[in-house]
């Protein structure tokens, strides 16, 4: 670590701007990403498999799959993109806590 | 504010996507390579067991092919009568009846001749299986290692997407490709090169790596949304009901009529492939997966299940029949293995995975390469990562070609070797201060265990069947080629032009230490 938590050698002078009077990538940016990007993921599957209109109950599952993992990678890059710890904290857990609700929903009713 | 490239992007945006490609490459950039590059091996493992094996090469000397029971008699006799059996059936002139029993959670392998009849116990793995498995599973125990590989296929992806949007002139630059100003600009017009015209093809790996990866992590969460949980149901609504031994003996149909009346029922595609459960019970079957002319479909084949006490179908499984998330799920193993194309398909997968292996060890170099200045400082505490990339890309391209070595001439002797040899490499980039010269080292000594083996293997095969032959000669002209690279590798840092020769101390040669 470096001072005020940025991860080292990207506050090296040829990336200035992650530094983090730029705001700049923190430990709080990676766990958020972590946690809140796989939650994300996995609460899009879950919505494209309980609300995609059905074929055979097997197809939504398919494309509840496929939907994971196109989104996982888009949801950590935005999360990583927050101007600091808390908003990406707030990127992360927000949209997944909505996700997984409206599914848990869409599941029992 | 300016705003860049074809997205029309901040400055600042630009940045933090580079940030981000950089810290993604710079940490996870070995791991990358070794599922890359073995992956790019791997590619290889069904159409070389004949050369690993030459016990196993079939060479049909005018006589008649032999009949799939007759065969599975044989394998029978070898493996017992009451294993569960998946057998792949001989394709003629070229491979013989493999047959592979599960006791006791090891698996047993065996090769049938189809025209002497022959049986040929395995010798252990072979180097391409090795290789495949360090790929999908990096040697860990399962299935953690297969969640790893998963969750690098997810990085990768982000990689590769922050790559492109850090690059606003990726268009530009294109065809620039400078190699004398400094190693840093050469390394990263040569990354930005191969990583565009490598993109939709790291795209495509990535992100089916990552469903195969992961698929045992989701699939229970899509179960329970779209089954109510119930994983009973799930799997029978693909692979069918699931019977148990019943105890009771039975006679077995012969297979071969089975697989004549299904070939006959679904023109255009084979049985490649049989799997035997319970033989001899009265709830007997075999399931019969067809593909569509070897290696030409898109989608995964069809299976259909079939009792073998009175030959009725219990179930057919199949994508292609199915909605079109089925069918794109159906394509994700097709395409991530290249099995649509043919030979020629997956050599051009050779080739890209070759090249996005470069664009993997051209991106960290550009990393390490912009550490100079903090080693010029004393500041060197990257230095031990840069050696960690040196030994380790290196070190698993010679000793993978030391492990294709030993898998056709010492089977028993693959894991060490390639363990060894790949230590011993480490070992040296850490104790050598000459990394040009451990480079150009490695690549003359891979090439030369290239080219021994190609042409050891032509002088003391006992049946050279042509496609022996033309994996000998493809090792050898590989193999030339490697070792030829040595002698055009650069042999220090090229000097900067109009300036006062650098006097920092390079992360790679530690020339001024």
């Amino acid at each position: 670590m470096t001072t005020a938590g940025t991860l080292g050698p990207t506050a090296e002078p040829s990336a200035r701007a992650t530094s983090p009077k730029a705001g700049g990538l923190t430990f709080g940016h990676v766990v958020a990403t972590l946690l809140g990007g796989t939650l994300i993921a996995f609460g899009s599957g879950l919505a494209v498999t309980i609300f995609l209109p059905g074929y055979d109950g097997l197809d939504e599952a398919f494309f509840g799959g496929l939907t994971l993992a196109a989104v996982w990678p888009v949801a950590n890059l935005w999360i990583l993109f927050a101007p600091n710890a808390r908003r990406a904290w707030l990127r992360g857990l927000l949209p997944a806590v909505v996700l997984i609700g409206v599914s848990a929903a869409g599941l029992l009713l | 504010m300016k705003r860049l490239g074809p997205f029309k992007l901040r400055r600042d945006t630009v940045q933090r996507f580079y940030g981000i490609h950089s810290w993604l490459g710079s940490l996870g950039g070995l791991v990358f390579f070794i599922c890359v590059f073995s992956g790019t091996l791997a590619l290889f493992e069904r159409e070389l067991i004949a050369w690993e094996r030459p016990a196993t090469r079939v060479t049909a000397d005018g006589a008649e092919m032999m009949g799939v029971d007759e065969l599975l008699e044989l394998a029978r006799g070898r493996l017992g009568e009451d294993q569960d059996l998946f057998v792949m059936l001989p394709v003629a002139g070229e491979t013989g009846l493999q047959a592979r029993a599960f006791r006791d959670g090891r698996v047993e392998k065996i090769f049938v001749d189809p025209y002497s009849g022959a049986v040929v116990e395995d010798e252990g793995h072979t180097a391409f299986e090795f290789l495949t498995h360090l790929h999908t599973d990096l040697h860990l125990p399962r299935p953690f290692g297969r969640y790893l590989v998963g969750l690098l296929g997810i990085f990768m992806l982000m990689s590769l997407i922050s790559g492109v949007m850090a690059h606003p002139k990726l268009i530009r630059d294109l065809f620039l490709l400078r190699w004398r100003p400094s190693l840093r600009l050469s390394f990263s017009d040569l990354h930005k090169q191969v990583g565009v015209w490598g993109l939709l093809f790291g795209l495509a790996m990535a992100f089916t790596g990552a469903i195969i990866g992961l698929l045992g992590l989701f699939a229970p969460v899509m179960v329970l949304s779209a089954f109510g949980g119930d994983v009973g149901k799930a799997t029978e609504a693909f692979s069918g009901p699931s019977f148990e031994a019943v105890g009771l003996e039975a006679e077995m149909l012969p297979v071969a009529p089975l697989i004549d009346e299904l070939e006959g029922q679904r023109p255009g595609f084979e049985v490649a492939s049989l799997f035997f459960r319970r033989w001899g019970d009265e709830s007997a079957e075999v399931a019969l997966n067809l593909e569509r002319a070897p290696y030409r479909q898109l989608t995964t084949g069809e299976t259909h299940r079939v009792s073998m006490v009175d030959g009725r179908t219990l179930h057919v499984s199949t994508f292609a029949d199915r909605g079109v998330g089925a069918r794109l799920f159906g394509a994700v193993q097709p395409v991530h293995y290249g099995l649509f194309g043919g030979l020629g398909l997956k050599l051009l997968y050779f080739v890209a995975g070759l090249v996005l292996s470069l664009g993997i060890v051209t991106g960290t170099m550009i990393w390490l390469e912009r550490r100079r200045p903090a080693v010029a400082e004393g500041r060197d505490r990257w230095f031990w990562l840069g050696r960690l990339h040196l030994g380790g890309c290196l070190g698993l391209v010679l000793a993978s070609a030391v492990a294709v070595a030993a898998g056709r001439f010492a089977p028993a002797d693959v894991e060490p070797s390639f363990w060894l040899t790949w230590l011993l490499v480490l070992g040296a980039s850490f104790a050598v201060r000459d990394a040009f010269g451990l480079v150009r080292a490695g690549a003359f000594v891979t090439g030369t265990v290239l080219v021994v083996t190609g042409v050891g293997d032509l002088m003391l095969s006992p049946r050279l069947t042509p496609e022996v032959r033309q994996v000998d000669l493809v090792l050898l002209v590989l193999g030339l080629l490697t070792a030829a690279s040595a002698t055009v590798s650069p042999r220090g840092r090229p000097e900067p032009r109009a300036r006062v020769a650098d006097p920092a101390a390079s992360l790679l040669t530690r020339e001024s230490s």
